[in-house]
């Protein structure tokens, strides 16, 4: 124990440059090997924040699952569930957790109108044209709800404080957040899997022409699942609002690191990202905590690029929605 | 039944059929030979709304289908067995069969046909639960023609529904063809063991480059010479 508390000293003076950027990994392994209490409480933040990664993914991985459609406007759904929670609680006083379902509906119509309008005439139409669409959406409701609402931060008011468990805190908003992400998971797993609107939805992203020849509405599933996939964001979105201060832009940040799931899970693959999800969130809060500055973004994004490189289907991709 | 009238279609700017006349009557089997490239197959394709005629009518039982999306033309009872299969690959068996039903009376009647379609194929109940892109080529085959049956069709549509199979299989397919007819379905198709097909069709059609160049019963093409020459090989 001694031994390595003063490798932990001595630290210092072997980093150079380089060693900032070595030297948190090298104190993550001391940690490691000292079975600091700290890692239990980075653990469960990073589950915490992963679950709800996991959510933000879910609907674009679905839509991308379905379709083939790269949703930039999922941002801007993600957004527009935070505001409907917020809205909701500071006008009528709705509670936050009655916010949550408004807010599935609202973006569940809100998907269906963005998709009649902007995806479906362009559906046959080569991948870049529907994420240039897609993302005119993004810009277009960013700015709306700025020009609303002011670019100021908002948060719903809500003293949630949080629970100790064995020297753990796990605060309540981020725990809940959770719960309905793991809820809102367990119920679209069921849906598709065990409901003949999901078995068609499924049928729908293995085979689109097959789709077409046993006469399954394919215009139809394609607003659905964009539906369904918007209110999932809403969900997400709403579930955020529980723990974090948000403006019009915050659903840029969790648009980049859902893409970044959907890519590491594998398109379209559903455990792919709650697999990837649960990583982002445990990389994030474990950078956050060891490395200077942002560079867990960065440690993101070497993820990110060398998924690309080593295995581009990602860890569940080619497995089907 | 189902009657085509100067269909023309075919892909972006490419015209592949300058004026397709067909004609299906009820409770027959009519064939379409020709060869590769004759447009065989997108005329299937524009039948089934995969297409649509860009001039000509399709009418079925009287009524005006070419403008009709897919799904409602399944809904009128006209499935198609496709030339590539488009088998769920991903998923099992069991979700292929029920994926067959989307009309509402072969939703409500998918429990029966069910467990007909695995009387008539044993192999698919053998594994229904396995991933239908697992199975052979057969195999595969046998689930696309159950797949189609599950919609209660009255017009079975089959594109080359033997193709790639070896000899007994053909044989396989050809006998599911027959019993799906005796139960009452009219059957549309394309074939490239020409003898076999002719001999079971009723009627039958020799398409060339975009057109129906020639039409008589099953029987008298089989003995017409230039069929002969150009599809029998001998």
């Amino acid at each position: 124990m001694r031994l390595v508390s003063s490798v932990a000293l001595s630290l210092p003076l072997q980093g150079g440059g380089l060693g900032r950027f070595v030297d948190p990994f090298v104190q993550f392994v001391i940690d490691v090997v000292n079975m600091e209490a700290v890692l239990l409480q980075l653990l469960v933040f990073g589950l915490l924040l992963g679950g709800v990664y996991a959510l933000t993914a879910l609907g674009l991985t679905m839509i991308f699952g379905v379709m083939d459609v790269i949703n930039f406007a999922h941002g801007a759904f993600l957004v527009v569930g935070m505001y409907t929670v917020w809205l909701a609680s500071t006008t009528v006083g709705l509670s936050p957790f009655l916010g949550i379902p408004l807010a599935a509906v609202v973006l569940f119509v809100l998907g269906v109108v963005v998709h009649v309008l902007t995806v479906e005439p362009i559906i046959e139409a080569p991948q870049q044209n529907q994420l240039i669409a897609t993302l005119g959406v993004l810009f277009i409701v960013q700015s709306g709800i700025e020009i609303l609402f002011s670019p100021d931060p908002q948060q719903v008011s809500l003293s949630l404080g949080s629970i100790e468990l064995g020297g753990v805190f796990v605060p309540r908003g981020q725990l809940y957040a959770l719960l309905i992400a793991l809820g809102t998971m367990l119920a679209v797993r069921a849906l598709l899997n065990r409901t003949d609107l999901g078995r068609r939805i499924r049928g729908t992203a293995n085979n689109r022409e097959g789709a077409r020849y046993v006469g399954i509405n394919v215009p139809r599933i394609n607003y659905l699942t964009f539906g369904i996939g918007a209110a999932l964001a809403g969900i997400a979105g709403g579930s955020i609002a529980l723990f974090q201060r948000f403006d019009p832009f915050t659903g840029e940040t969790y648009l980049i690191n859902a893409f970044v799931i959907v890519i590491l899970g594998g398109l379209g693959s559903f455990p792919g990202a709650f697999v990837g999800g649960l990583i982002i969130g445990l990389i994030q809060v474990f950078g956050g905590y060891y490395l200077p500055g942002t560079t867990a973004q960065v440690l993101i994004f070497l993820l990110f690029i060398g998924t690309l490189l080593v295995k581009p289907e990602g860890l569940f991709g080619g497995a089907g929605a | 039944m189902l009657e085509l009238d100067s269909v023309r279609a075919g892909y972006d700017q490419i015209e592949i059929l300058h004026g397709v006349d067909l004609r299906v009557d009820e409770g027959e089997i009519v064939a379409l030979i020709g060869s590769n490239g004759a447009g065989k197959t997108t005329t299937m394709r524009t039948i089934c709304g995969i297409l649509s005629p860009t001039a000509g009518s399709i009418t079925f039982r009287g009524e005006s289908i070419d403008d009709e999306p897919p799904h409602d033309i399944v809904r009128r009872g006209i499935v198609q067995v496709p030339e590539d299969r488009d088998l769920f690959t991903d998923m099992t068996v069991a979700d292929n069969l029920l994926l067959g039903a989307q009309t509402k009376t072969a939703i409500s009647n998918r429990e029966e046909n069910l467990t007909e379609m695995y009387e008539l194929f044993p192999r698919l109940e053998e594994r229904k639960n396995q991933r239908a892109g697992t199975m052979s080529g057969g195999e595969q085959q046998m689930l696309t023609l159950a797949r189609a049956l599950m919609g209660e069709p009255d017009l079975l549509i089959l594109d080359e529904p033997s193709i790639g199979l070896a000899p007994q299989l053909v044989e396989e397919v050809f006998d599911v063809v027959r019993e799906v007819h005796e139960q009452g379905i009219t059957v549309l198709m394309v074939e490239q063991n020409v003898q076999q097909t002719l001999r079971l069709a009723d009627r039958g059609y020799v398409m060339e480059n975009g057109r129906i160049t020639m039409s008589a019963t099953g029987t008298a093409l089989l003995e017409d010479d230039s069929v002969i020459e150009a599809y029998l090989g001998v």
